[in-house]
């Protein structure tokens, strides 16, 4: 991108004003002190079955009981009950992108989604808040009996699916915010791939955040039965708000008997979001499960996809690229749990800090006792773009079984002076010359992208390193 | 300062309220010290009337120093080392109950000052755990290598006593322009727990070459701090642990570099054999202040058990983008197939196969060391270990 083009942008960039919400009507607020009776509004409002309120109530009895995690950097000023718990805007889930109003629509043109769905995609769901607005499968899928919907829906047409895999991946007494979600969650996407069935084009899930002080606890759930293939992909977008809002979702994937999920997200929150994402997965016998993780925007990211290894044969392979460009904190990374012989996983994560940023890895092998010839492998590298910046890799290996193996390396630098030189010399600016580097370390990850997805990405991070990456 | 006895009442006060680790509930930062294993064991009431469970090890070479209980044997101490009793210690911010616990059960406290431009070829300290009654058995010494000294350091801190709980810290300060090498060697006994802690600081254009070997213990924490803080200064740690039968350790190796042009390489390996466990967790931090500084954290263990259990944990922690090269690394495997294949093809057993390969391996820690070392640390595993190790050791 040369500079006469980041100066047509930053013309063309609207007014912080205008930028601060997207003018979206809301039908129903729910906030204020976290009670149980704010529970029963939530799921009064769904009309959900009695089972899942129940669930609730339990979730939300173990938030009560656990301890806050004493270790998170960037979230002292968090506190859910300033927050709107639950937000429906005033649209009902509709199929066609027409019947949107007309600034949710605008909003969605600007990020090219229409476009990308018509060009790649075979379903998309678009969650506003804590509702989904938008569900568009294509008629092959339907054909295949694919199962495609919000959450809530598969709650009450397909009881006995959900409550198979519903919360039984991810426990809810896993941590206080796991307990947190269960209570209030709200909006997401369910997927059921049956047996024999390989979804060829991705299906997307759209998360956007539409104004400040609002909390969104979307639920999205990815079973591929045996022998299917699926590439699911999640994005995420909100404008530059006023004060915080707080993202607190999680991805549920259950990999059967040969099958292959491909799981990627390009998480491109604004600088106000505060981002919880729990992404686990069960693989069983032969099973694989890919998670690709693209994390730029956020100002505090927390996410560390998983899986557990449970079937002989079972892999896993995640890629993560986080990049904390500005006083933003960005801690992440992997954990895979081998359970079962011949398993095996690949772990490589990546990340970039610039202008005062902070990135972690944080990552877990775990070889239980049993996981004969289980390996493992695990790559670090971070890239420290200038000296406010700062990096941290706190990996663990635990192994129990001694014919397993597992390996780990990272490394730490700073920005090549001598590729800067070679850039610069070629007539590109400093800021071009960076955002190119920085695009060629995450080049592992772009590849594995669909092409208009690796476009957009590329273009998010020139902009991100450019004059109106400050607009956060 | 503050008075050895005002900080072993402060912190008898403190022992029982305060907890064992300071840690934050991360996902992937665990306790890996089994620390009730301590709370058996009480603090020592009235020093002198302590009793003695054990005698010390004879050990083959002669020590220059050796402390055990309440004894202190000064055997050919050199004229340019100087030893005190420390009735005095820098003010303590006691934190956690493991501190608490060693300078409430002090039983001695020694200052051993290597005068300046010393070249000391070798210096051989024992401290031994002697005393039963199922006390803490504390020591504390502080040894200060002043300028321009070249040091040949060789330390041996030997638990042997099952009826006390070892523990130890060992302060080792390195003035500008000297060179040290150190020798530490640690062995545990299987029914009580203990921990040995040797803090570093590094000053200016000085160096510090570490070999370690950590030998069993019920439960035996090990903790290596160090802060590199003076300019041109390097510090190469190699280690080596071995957790058979069913003992525990838990070994914490965290550095800090706070100067310009610094260095520091650690090298760990490993064994968790049979019942074992073995913690192996390395930090290497560059500060913001540090321009130009160089970390390579490396670890291997060996999971050769199968109810054994491995850990390794090579953490990184950068906070300058002046860095020369930081990496890290770190690999959990049984012995490779084709080393033991080699070895039975020319007739030994699998044990014996197994045996070679353990030696061999601790023995790398301590390869590029002087002969005399070698020769020493030979044996003292070989008496303390009551068993005739194979030539590769030396």
């Amino acid at each position: 991108m040369r500079e006469s083009d980041i100066n047509s942008l930053i013309a063309n960039v609207p007014k912080w004003e205008e930028l601060s919400e997207l003018p979206t009507p809301k039908e129903i607020i729910v906030g204020g002190e976290l009670r149980e009776s704010v529970i029963r509004d939530i799921s009064r409002i769904k009309k959900e079955p009695n089972w899942m309120l129940r669930l609730r109530l339990k979730a939300f009895e173990i938030w009560k009981k656990l301890p806050a995690p004493n270790w998170l950097l960037g979230v002292e000023d968090l506190n859910v009950e300033d927050l709107a718990h639950y937000v429906k805007p005033a649209v009902s889930t509709k199929n066609d992108f027409q019947s949107l109003p007309e600034k949710i629509l605008e909003f969605y043109v600007s990020l090219g989604i229409p476009e990308s769905e018509a060009k790649y995609l075979s379903g998309l769901a678009g969650v506003l808040d804590s509702e989904t607005i938008l569900i568009r499968i294509k008629e092959w899928l339907k054909k295949k009996n694919v199962i495609f919907m919000e959450t809530e829906e598969a709650v009450k047409k397909y009881p006995d699916l959900v409550k198979r895999y519903f919360s039984k991946i991810y426990p809810m007494a896993d941590h206080k915010f796991a307990a947190l979600h269960y209570a209030l969650w709200s909006g997401g996407a369910f997927v059921y791939v049956p047996p024999n069935v390989k979804i060829t084009q991705p299906i997307e899930a759209f998360f956007m955040i539409s104004s400040s002080l609002e909390s969104q606890y979307e639920h999205t759930m990815v079973i591929a039965d045996e022998n299917s293939y699926i590439h699911f992909i999640e994005g995420c977008a909100a404008p530059m708000f006023p004060k915080y809002s707080f993202h607190d979702g999680a991805v549920e994937v259950y990999v059967h008997r040969k099958a292959h999920v491909r799981f990627t997200t390009i998480q491109n929150w604004s600088k106000r979001i505060i981002n919880f994402n729990n992404k686990r997965s069960v693989v069983e016998e032969d099973g694989y499960v890919e998670w690709l993780e693209g994390g730029i925007g956020a100002r505090v990211s927390y996410v560390y996809p998983s899986a557990v290894l449970r079937g002989r044969n079972a892999k896993a392979s995640i890629l993560a690229v986080s990049i904390a460009n500005g006083p933003y904190i960005k801690d992440s990374g992997a954990k895979v749990y081998h359970l079962a012989p011949n398993t095996k996983s690949e772990v490589i994560a990546k990340s970039i800090s610039s202008n005062g940023g902070l990135t972690v890895y944080r990552g877990l092998i775990y070889m239980a006792k049993g996981a004969k010839n289980a390996t493992s492998h695990v790559q670090c590298d971070s890239l420290l773009l200038d000296n406010k910046s700062r990096s941290v890799t706190i990996p663990h290996n635990q192994v129990l079984e001694n014919s397993a193996d597992v390996t780990h390396e990272a490394t730490a630098g700073r920005i090549s002076e001598d590729a800067l030189f070679y850039l610069q010399s070629r007539g590109l600016s400093e800021d071009e010359s960076k955002s190119l580097i920085v695009l060629g370390f995450m080049h592992d990850l772009i590849k594995e992208l669909p092409f208009e997805m690796a476009n957009i990405l590329n273009t998010v991070v020139q902009l991100e390193f450019s004059k109106i990456g400050g607009v956060g | 300062m503050i008075s050895l006895n005002e900080l072993r009442n402060r912190s008898s006060l403190l022992a029982n309220s305060l907890p064992y680790q300071l840690i934050k509930d991360s996902p992937t930062i665990k306790y890996y010290t089994n620390w009730k294993a301590f709370d058996k064991f009480h603090l020592p009431g009235d020093i002198s009337e302590l009793k003695e469970a054990v005698n010390p090890v004879k050990l083959p070479s002669s020590v220059n120093l050796l402390i055990a209980g309440r004894k202190m044997l000064q055997d050919n101490v050199p004229d340019k080392v100087q030893v005190t009793p420390l009735n005095e210690i820098f003010s303590q911010d006691i934190k956690t109950r493991a501190d608490a616990i060693h300078y409430a059960s002090i039983i001695q406290a020694l200052d051993i000052h290597f005068i300046e431009q010393s070249s000391i070829f070798p210096f051989r300290l024992t401290i031994e755990s002697i005393l039963g009654g199922d006390i803490h058995e504390g020591y504390h010494v502080r040894i200060f290598i002043h300028d321009k000294s070249s040091v040949d350091l060789e330390i041996f801190e030997i638990a042997l006593s099952d009826l006390s709980a070892y523990n130890s810290i060992i302060e080792l300060i390195i003035n500008e322009n000297s060179n040290v090498n150190l020798t530490h060697v640690v062995i545990s006994n299987s029914h009580s727990p203990s921990m040995s802690h040797l803090k570093i600081i590094l000053n200016e254009n000085s160096s510090l070459k570490i070999n370690s070997l950590c030998i069993g213990g019920l439960m035996h924490r090990q903790q290596v701090y160090s802060l590199i803080r003076g300019n041109n200064s390097r510090m190469n740690a190699n280690a080596a642990l071995l957790g058979d039968k069913e003992n525990k350790i838990d070994y914490v190796f965290d550095s800090m570099l706070k100067g310009s042009n610094n260095e520091l390489i650690f090298n760990g390996l490993a064994i968790a054999e049979d019942k074992g466990y073995v913690s192996m967790r390395a930090i290497g931090r560059i500060s913001e202040v540090s321009k130009n500084a160089l970390v390579d954290v490396r670890g291997h263990t060996y999971n050769i058990g199968s109810e054994a259990t491995a850990i390794g944990s090579p953490v990184l922690e950068i906070n300058s983008n002046n860095v020369r090269l930081a990496r890290h690394s770190v690999s959990i495997s049984n012995i490779s197939e084709d080393i033991l294949f080699y070895l039975m093809s020319r007739g030994l057993s699998l044990g014996d196969s197994k045996k070679i390969f353990k030696s061999e391996l601790m023995s790398r820690v301590i390869a590029g060391s002087n002969d005399y070392v070698r020769e020493d640390v030979r044996e003292v595993l070989e008496i303390l270990l009551n068993t005739t190790l194979p030539d590769t050791i030396d």
